[in-house]
């Protein structure tokens, strides 16, 4: 039996503990000295909660363990969190105040602890299961896991180093002599190929179903059915490009789900199928990707949005019944305009339809919304990547390497090599190599100048046989100022020279040891 | 049942309260945000003190009209179930929490809510 004394004194330290972890937590979401503030909360939760479990207040610790939990999950969210989620944070603080005030002996009269556990689980549950979106941090794997492509992007920068190395090895292997130095070069040429394809691009179908199946579950949530309809679709996407889908389908989808499809009870009575419908669609166009998603909801009430745009003076009273649908849709995405339209139409709270805008327009994108009694679409609209590129493609001297430049430099032939003409095996160190890297050559081996000129830069060097236009795919793009790529055509492996750099690729390789970077 | 309970008029916030036979019935709307607060704080108090004036069985809350309460305002919900649960069990009366289903935040905050005291807090929708 533990003194009454000594209760008292955890009492009163854990009173004074929980305070201080309220402000911190109130000043956590407002982003005052979030670090500090997130550690001494940290401790102190977990003091609390080992505290209680020697002195024997369980449902102390069994809160602790929950906000612990929650601590954490808001942490890697990087404290952009929903309103439940503080709310429920601020409740286990107020709920472990009222537990630490409970006199022993006393029943739990009216406190219902599993309840509110319930619900603490239910928002674990629901956060975990949005995605990461800019927040960049990897996720606990509880939970159904984000798609690969969200879980494990890498900057640009970090890209093009790998890129540089992938092509160094590849120059290794094509100058390897050895049978196994060959073999081991070219596997791992061949590996840090697959993950430069991986981390090129990424795919939109996984990232579309996850958040398809997010919204089917939070509309589950909230006693609402929807039917997913996914159109199948290969279309890929650079990976700046998919983080802005990311945060534009979230919000999309949490939309049509909270404001756009109705209760079953609802459809039923205005003689819709009880299941709401969220369609789909990529649509892949010249140079752009299209996403169209689709609700069989209400579609937007624009006298809601008149009326609301008014009130907040967006919209002058006078003009306001004149305002025509593109510009009450328009008003839509003005921000600010959020809140308010909670209970209208289409945005939740902090989650406005300015920020799918916003996030679009950061790569290029846009973004269009047509509504209609029986419905909202909103199609996004991004840049489709830029995996193919035109190139001219020859043979080295010797014809058994070949090469490329970019198509912006303009070829002219001389049927003999001027005598400054570099021939470029020698540059990159591939003389004697019999290395085949190229599909047949397309005409007669021959000893030809090629001169290339782009703007007042002017090369020359030597190849065997003519250029050719070509489509080159991009498979291991290193930086603009780097001396060589690999590049596909036609499926094989090529080098594409960047003339402009040539110096430079001479020099990393005069040393032989001296990396290319 | 005279109540004596100032209507709630602040540029987000509105409540208006009634009573009659040891029922009193208060109704919310607008936004309960952190501008809102300290009106909100008040007018609760005194709700609370009118109830227990009045010895009322049964106050009525009705948070339908409602578009949205932050957890500043929530606290203000806690604190006064806790004063209910302190009251002697001749004093306290039952809180009715009439809620709307369209709106999100009530779904998960007032099930949260009526954990605080769970034997004196219902919610209908």
């Amino acid at each position: 039996m533990i003194p009454e004394e000594l209760l008292e004194r955890f009492r009163t330290l854990s009173l004074e503990r929980i305070g201080r972890v309220e402000a911190m937590w109130n000043g956590l979401v407002q982003n005052i000295d979030a670090d500090e503030a997130a550690r001494q909360i940290a401790r102190d939760v977990h003091t609390l909660k080992g505290d209680a479990a020697i002195v024997g207040f369980f449902e102390v610790q069994i809160l602790c363990q929950k906000l612990e939990d929650l601590l954490e999950l808001a942490e890697e969210m990087h404290y952009e969190i929903s309103e439940d989620f503080e709310l429920v944070v601020t409740m286990a603080i107020q709920f472990a105040g009222m537990l630490l005030r409970k006199k022993r002996g006393s029943a739990m009269t009216g406190l219902d602890l599993p309840g509110f556990v319930r619900q603490v689980d239910d928002v674990l549950r629901e956060s975990r299961a949005l995605p990461v979106s800019t927040r960049g941090r990897p996720r606990r794997a509880r939970g159904p896991a984000a798609p690969e492509s969200l879980r494990d992007r890498v900057s640009e920068v970090t890209r093009q180093r790998l890129a540089t190395a992938a092509t160094a090895a590849f120059l290794e292997y094509l100058s390897a002599r050895g049978v196994t130095s060959r073999s081991r070069l070219r596997s791992v040429w061949q590996t840090l190929k697959q993950e430069l394809i991986r981390m090129q691009f990424t795919e939109l179908a996984p990232l579309l179903e996850y958040h398809a199946q997010a919204a089917a579950e939070l509309a589950s949530s909230v006693g609402k059915r929807v039917s997913l309809q996914l159109e199948r679709s290969t279309a890929c996407v650079d990976p700046r490009v998919a983080e802005a889908i990311d945060i534009a389908v979230v919000h999309v989808m949490r939309n049509a789900v909270d404001h756009g499809i109705e209760l079953p009870m609802v459809r039923a009575a205005a003689g819709k199928h009880e299941n709401g419908m969220l369609r789909v669609r990529v649509a892949e166009t010249s140079g752009a990707i299209e996403i169209a998603i689709e609700d069989d909801g209400r579609g937007v009430d624009l006298a809601a949005v008149r009326a609301k745009a008014v009130e907040r003076g967006m919209l002058e009273a006078s003009y306001a019944p004149e305002a025509t649908e593109a510009e009450l849709i328009e008003l839509v995405f003005q921000p600010g305009f959020t809140t308010k339209a909670a209970v209208t139409e289409l945005s939740g709270r902090g989650v406005g339809m300015d920020a799918v805008r916003s996030a679009l327009a950061r790569v290029g994108g846009s973004v269009r919304l047509k509504t209609r009694p029986t419905g909202t679409t909103v199609t996004l609209t991004v840049p489709a990547p830029l995996r193919h590129i035109p190139v001219y493609h020859f043979l080295a001297p010797g014809g058994s390497v070949a090469l490329a430049v970019l198509a912006r430099w303009t070829p002219a032939i001389d049927p003999m090599p001027m005598p400054e003409a570099i021939d470029p095996l020698h540059t990159i160190q591939l003389f004697g190599s019999s290395r085949q890297t190229s599909v047949q050559p397309p005409m007669p081996i021959r000893d030809l100048g090629l001169r290339l000129r782009w703007g007042f830069l002017e090369v020359s060097l030597r190849a065997s046989t003519e250029p050719r236009l070509v489509t080159a795919e991009r498979i291991c793009p290193t930086p603009d100022d780097h001396p060589v790529e690999v590049i596909a055509i036609e499926g094989q492996e090529t080098l594409m020279l960047r003339p402009e750099h040539i110096s430079e690729l001479a020099a990393a390789w005069a040393g032989r040891s001296t990396a290319i970077h | 049942m005279n109540i004596e309970l100032p209507k709630l008029a602040g540029g987000v916030i509105s409540a208006e309260a009634s009573g009659d036979a040891g029922v009193v019935r208060v109704r919310f709307s607008g936004t309960a945000d952190l501008e809102a607060k300290d009106d909100l704080e008040v007018f609760v108090k005194k709700l609370h003190r009118e109830a227990v004036r009045l010895s009322a069985t049964k106050v009525i809350v009705d948070f339908r009209e409602l578009e949205f309460m932050n957890s500043s305002c929530f606290k203000i919900f806690v604190a006064w179930l806790a004063q209910v649960r302190d009251l002697e069990a001749t004093q306290q009366y039952r809180i009715h929490l009439l809620s709307n289903p369209n709106l999100l935040w009530q779904r998960r905050s007032l099930a949260a809510l009526s954990c605080f005291a769970v034997d004196l807090v219902a919610i209908e929708t």
